[in-house]
């Protein structure tokens, strides 16, 4: 029983509790008479449940008990306690249950980020199957525009996670030369909400059917979920909601962590001028999360509210629609609310969260080609100015989401402007990352290759967004695939390719094993081919105007579309190949010594596998992370623990 | 250091290589960007605003290409020229960062984006401006997913858009259930039509011919199916439709529940008459 609880077995069984005890008081205790049984549920109940099974759940896994012995002054954990709850001498099942060590959550992290971003994946591969060919052959509307919105708001979150959850836990404090994060029970807290939030996600396809609901059934919102739309929507839309307030939750909670950790938590000596590129990035995807998911988290309250409560946040007055009005519980077309004020909410978080995305890739993108390149970072304060200008800036943008909408056309040229002046810290990343490249002796390996191909697909995301900049370019290219091609360059080709850099770079710090070399260049080969292949056509589509998000689509656009496909399902494979890596050299793959990169940050100082808390002594740090080419070292190498250079 | 005496010969080779490549990427763009319009890459010319909108697409891709080579090139070089075989056996030359050519770097992307800022608002003026005159007022009413048409000076409405040739129209836009884009994409325009809000958009059809009017914006379970036909047609023709369709006075209409799936196949049908150019007779 003492193993039994807590951990995440018990933790499910309550959850499962909690859902039924909380969608029951419902149908039997508050529920109106005409409230339908069986799987139909109301979306009063299935708010309730979802908070029954969120409450079970932190109870399951022990979320509350030190909160709770604090709050009634039972007794302080002691250091072993501490010890016990950081996973100390407990194997396998630390990663089972409410663990604070931050590499713990980190691997944690690692494994639900890749798990999501496989469905995410498989979500792209349904949307590619349907667009094939045009007519809709493969299944109907209602199901695409489900899986149209699952993939974009699974991927969003998955890649707003992949890098401040496992890199940002695992590495960063390591980096920094701290022992645990800040606040290591808020910590483990984040992930432990990352859970339930993505159990909720799932709930999502299966419901809202058989209501005679206008919308249909699941979330036909599309990632946006802008308010009109998302009032009307079947009650998928409220676990959509409810999920990813959740997940915002964890995300906010995260940041705030990440940012104290990287402001309070530094060895001695770790100046600002001195951390890694990698903590910069993060830091600043940190600051994004904590700032810009809060108005996110707002905006989906109030659709919330809109759907539960009946309030009129995003209900114009129009008169309504005579189908939609015919629904029961809708109030639709008679509010006072506006349309636009979700667009603002929304982007206000959107545009910050692509360079949230993005941010950490840039960071590793240099950690890894300076590594590899055995030269230092070609202008580190051009890099920190560029990655700190992108995030004062990417708040005054959010409008050129807006460009069409109709709102506020008189300051459309002032967010042309700040749009366009992004480019230019932006820019700064790019001749930091040539000027590094430049007679570097570049070891050519797996990662290095994905922070290259980072360069050429980042690039190309980059300069797409500024035709996208431009008022007149955009009223024609709005809401058109070129757009969705653009925003995949920047998040596929700039993010995803900057993951797995990260995954193939510190796979050896985090796991013990090196991963295979062999099928890690096949599976990078063909995830550029199949990439560049697949959105350069989705590029053509779009000029040639087809509209996103469509089931069906005009026979012009057929040829694009039938290569987008082929190129997509390249692409998913030769990933699929790398998950295989992973999985198979987490088992089976070579073992790996302390620095086999010849890195000189201070994660591949400390022996792998890293030892609880890190650090034996905290070490002081005397030099810049990038010395390479001069004599010093960040630490002198005697005092390393564990460490080995091969260089 | 000998490595200091090679150095500025890999930047001037590694600076014509780029030379190269961007004369030949420019010259192979200058000689396709006319030809775009005929494979279809972009929409049939409906108006004289899309030619505006490719002008800048032109202009843009313009600039970015000698930008893209450039990083392409000189990270390629170096990646080639300087990469080791195998481990490193040792480190890089130390190079923390060039002052001047920080600056260089940094001015250039300012003045670009400057560029690019003036240009966009000189245009942005023009997409701005209201049509004097005689414009021609419809009021366009986006709904689970089609499109209502009414012209307030004929006192008619019509499901489907007929426009004169060369005739100014504004286009007063709004929906009835959630948001929908209005975009028809050989004229180069596209506008949201909001719950509760009315926008104005304004485009001169230059062009006889059929065209189509899409939704760009996810409106629900429809969404792919909201397009509908635009026919520009001489003064004369649209006279008699008007006429016409005064006796017919048709009231706006629904997108009934229960017929969803036929409405479905006409778009369907539609759809593959408007690729042969047979839907103005139809």
């Amino acid at each position: 029983m003492k193993k039994l609880f807590p951990s995440y077995l018990s933790g499910a069984i309550l959850a499962v509790i909690g859902f039924i005890v909380g969608q029951s008081y419902v149908y039997h205790f508050v529920g109106s008479g005409n409230t339908p049984k069986g799987p139909n549920f109301t979306e009063q109940g299935l708010v309730l449940g979802f908070i029954g099974l969120l409450v079970g759940w932190l109870i399951g896994i022990g979320a509350f008990k030190y909160p709770i012995t604090w709050m009634l002054g039972l007794k302080d954990p002691d250091h072993e306690e501490e010890l016990r709850l950081a996973g100390a001498n407990t194997g396998v099942s630390r990663y089972f249950r409410f663990t604070t060590d931050h590499k713990v959550v980190g691997i944690q992290y690692l494994v639900a980020t890749l798990i999501m971003l496989a469905f995410g994946g498989l979500g792209a591969m349904l949307i590619r199957i349907e667009l094939i060919r045009p007519g809709a052959k493969a299944f109907p509307p209602g199901t695409y525009n489900t899986v149209v919105t699952m993939h974009g708001m699974l991927m969003i979150l998955t890649t707003i996670t992949f890098f401040i959850g496992p890199f940002g836990n695992f590495i960063v404090p390591i980096m920094i030369g701290a022992r645990d994060m800040a606040f290591p029970r808020l910590n483990a807290l984040s992930f432990a909400l990352l859970v339930p939030g993505v159990v909720i996600f799932a709930f999502i396809p299966f419901l809202g059917y058989g209501q005679g609901s206008a919308a249909g059934g699941g979330a036909q919102t599309g990632w946006t979920v802008l308010g009109a739309i998302a009032d009307e929507g079947g009650v998928g839309v409220t676990a959509l909601v409810c999920a990813v307030i959740i997940l915002g939750a964890s995300s906010m909670l995260g940041a705030v962590n990440l940012i104290t950790t990287v402001i309070k938590m530094r060895a001695p000596g770790m100046r600002w001028t001195r951390l890694p590129m990698t903590v910069w990035g993060i830091f600043g995807a940190a600051l994004l999360a904590a700032i810009g998911t809060s108005s996110f988290t707002v905006d989906l309250l109030l659709i919330l509210m809109d759907r539960i409560y009946k309030t009129t946040f995003f209900v114009a007055s129009t008169g309504g629609n005579a189908i939609v009005n015919a629904i029961p519980n809708t109030n639709f077309g008679f509010g006072g609310g506006s349309a636009w004020l979700s667009q603002n909410l929304f982007w206000f978080f959107g545009h910050p969260e692509v360079y949230l995305i993005v941010l950490p890739a840039f960071g590793i993108a240099l950690d890894v080609l300076t590594t590899f390149s055995r030269k230092t970072v070609y202008g580190y304060k051009m890099a920190v100015i560029g990655i700190m200008g992108v995030v004062v800036l990417s708040f005054l943008v959010w409008a050129h989401h807006e460009f069409v909408s109709g709102w506020a056309p008189e300051i459309r040229g002032v967010y042309m402007a700040t749009t366009e002046m992004i480019s230019v810290p932006t820019g700064f990343i790019f001749l930091v990352l040539l000027g590094t490249l430049w007679r570097g002796k570049l070891w050519v390996t797996v990662p290095s290759l994905f922070a290259l191909s980072f360069i050429w697909n980042f690039l190309i995301g980059g300069l797409t967004g500024i035709y996208l900049s431009d008022v007149p370019a955009d009223v024609q290219l709005h809401g058109g695939m070129f757009v969705t091609a653009h925003f995949h360059y920047t998040i596929v080709g700039g993010a995803l390719m900057g993951f797995f850099a990260a995954v193939y770079f510190w796979f050896p710090k985090m796991t013990g094993r090196m991963m295979d070399e062999r099928i890690g260049w096949i599976s990078f080969w063909g995830i550029q081919i199949g990439f560049n292949v697949a959105f350069m056509a989705m590029f053509i589509a779009g000029l040639q105007g087809m509209p996103r998000r469509v089931a069906d689509y005009d026979p012009i656009f057929a040829n694009a579309n039938l290569v987008t496909s082929l190129g997509a399902f390249l692409l998913a494979a030769s990933i699929v190949l790398t998950f295989y890596n992973i999985v198979y050299s987490w088992v089976a793959g070579e073992k790996a010594v302390a620095n086999p990169w010849g890195a000189k940050t201070l994660e591949w100082l400390v022996p792998t596998p890293v030892p609880l808390e890190n650090f034996e002594e905290i070490p002081v740090v005397t030099g810049h992370p990038y010395d390479y080419g001069e004599s010093e070292h960040m630490i002198p190498i005697a005092e390393a623990p564990g460490g080995q250079f091969a260089g | 250091m000998s490595e200091a005496q090679a150095q500025p010969n890999h930047i001037k080779r590694a600076t014509v290589l780029w030379a190269i490549l961007t004369a030949l990427a420019l010259l192979v763009y200058v000689v396709i960007a006319p030809q775009l319009s005929s494979w279809g890459v972009l929409p049939k010319l409906g108006s004289k605003r899309l030619d505006e909108v490719n002008t800048v697409l032109w202009l843009f891709t313009l600039l970015a290409i000698p930008v893209f080579t450039l990083v392409v090139v000189y990270a390629g070089y170096a990646v080639f020229t300087f990469r080791s075989r195998g481990r490193p056996s040792g480190d890089g030359p130390s190079m923390p960062g060039d002052r001047r050519i920080q600056r260089i770097w940094i001015i250039s992307t300012i003045l670009l984006a400057a560029f690019l800022f003036g240009y966009g608002l000189y245009f942005l003026g023009e997409v701005q401006a209201a049509p004097t005159g005689n414009v021609l007022q419809i009021n366009v009413t986006g709904e689970q997913w089609l499109w209502n048409y009414t012209y307030p000076k004929y006192n008619i409405s019509s499901t489907e858009l007929y426009l004169p040739v060369n005739q100014a129209v504004t286009f007063d836009i709004t929906s009835l259930d959630v948001q929908h884009s209005f975009w028809i994409p050989s004229f180069g325009i596209k506008q949201d039509a909001v719950p509760g809000e009315h926008v104005k958009i304004s485009v001169t059809p230059s062009e006889l011919g059929d065209y189509v009017v899409r939704c760009a914006e996810l409106c629900g379970l429809y969404h792919a199916y909201m397009e509908t036909p635009v026919h520009v047609v001489t003064a004369t023709e649209f006279e008699t439709w008007e006429q016409g369709q005064q006796s017919i006075q048709v009231t706006p209409q629904a997108f009934a529940g229960p017929t969803l799936l036929a409405a479905v196949t006409n778009t369907t049908r539609r759809r593959a008459s408007v690729a042969s150019g047979s839907v103005g007779a139809a």
